[in-house]
């Protein structure tokens, strides 16, 4: 039961960081700040309790680590590829805003792959 | 032919992190401060990435041949928690720019985020290295 609460603030979470870091990204005001800030919070306290093996499982835990291990290091790969994207000049007709909302989207993105992916395999080792 | 210990190939892994990492810190705060990117930039960063990656892995212990439980345990709490501290230094600077009209760019910004990243990862690197006793946290 608990473990379904968190699975579904992770999730409810991390789609209403990205739809509302689009929206940012268009549009950035104090009403697409605050869906942004409830997706962050519920995507930190999901992840916080499957860290701190809330149900009791250290699959959970070693799934969310290594997720986010994994999405931290890739997320350098796709910086580096938005720096190529700048050094042909595109980056700089973005504004800040949204060049923080596409790297907070980009490690979200990639977290939820991994995650997806190692929740679905069995051995986590 | 002669193996090297493991003691001492962490040592490399050690020195390459930290080279790699410091590279992406100063291309990031070079980013920041020129509010320009050019292609030796670029490269400065690839450097830094390919530096540090490559040697992430062998440094926290998850290669074969310097496996460690206790490293792959700090090594992946580190980048955990830069994970966290990252989005939310990043939600929090979006914020404030935002509402105090801070004068700068998309190139800063991706410096900023860059910097951010690389700095906590070595922050939290550095504490739990230090720590003795890594059991599950206590807010569970």
């Amino acid at each position: 039961m608990a473990m379904d609460t968190e699975k579904y603030a992770l999730w409810t979470g991390i789609a209403l960081t990205i739809i509302s870091s689009m929206l940012l990204m268009a549009w950035a005001t104090w009403i697409t700040f605050v869906p942004f800030a409830i997706g962050v919070g519920l995507v930190t306290w999901a992840l916080y309790r499957y860290m701190g093996c809330q149900a009791g499982d250290e699959r959970v835990r070693q799934i969310t680590v290594y997720a986010l291990t994994n999405s931290w290091l890739a997320t350098f790969f796709f910086v580096a590829m938005y720096v190529l994207f700048g050094v042909i000049g595109i980056l700089e007709d973005l504004t800040p805003m949204q060049v923080l909302a596409m790297t907070m989207t980009t490690m979200l993105l990639i977290f939820s792959a991994w995650f997806a992916y190692f929740w679905r395999r069995g051995d986590v080792a | 032919m002669t193996m090297k210990p493991v003691k001492d190939k962490l040592r490399y892994y050690k020195i390459s992190l930290l080279v790699g990492s410091i590279a992406l810190i100063s291309e990031g705060l070079l980013m920041m401060w020129k509010g320009d990117i050019d292609f030796p930039v670029f490269l400065g960063l690839l450097f830094g990435l390919i530096s540090m990656t490559v040697s992430f892995w062998h440094y926290i212990g998850a290669s074969k041949e310097t496996r460690d439980e206790r490293m792959l345990r700090v090594g992946t709490y580190a980048t955990t928690l830069a994970w966290f501290s990252t989005i939310i230094i990043i939600d929090f600077a979006a914020i404030i720019a935002h509402y105090t009209h801070i004068e700068y760019n998309g190139v800063q910004a991706m410096g900023f985020a860059l910097s951010v990243g690389i700095a906590s990862m070595l922050a939290w690197l550095g504490y739990y290295s230090t720590k003795g006793d890594l059991g599950l946290p206590d807010y569970a």
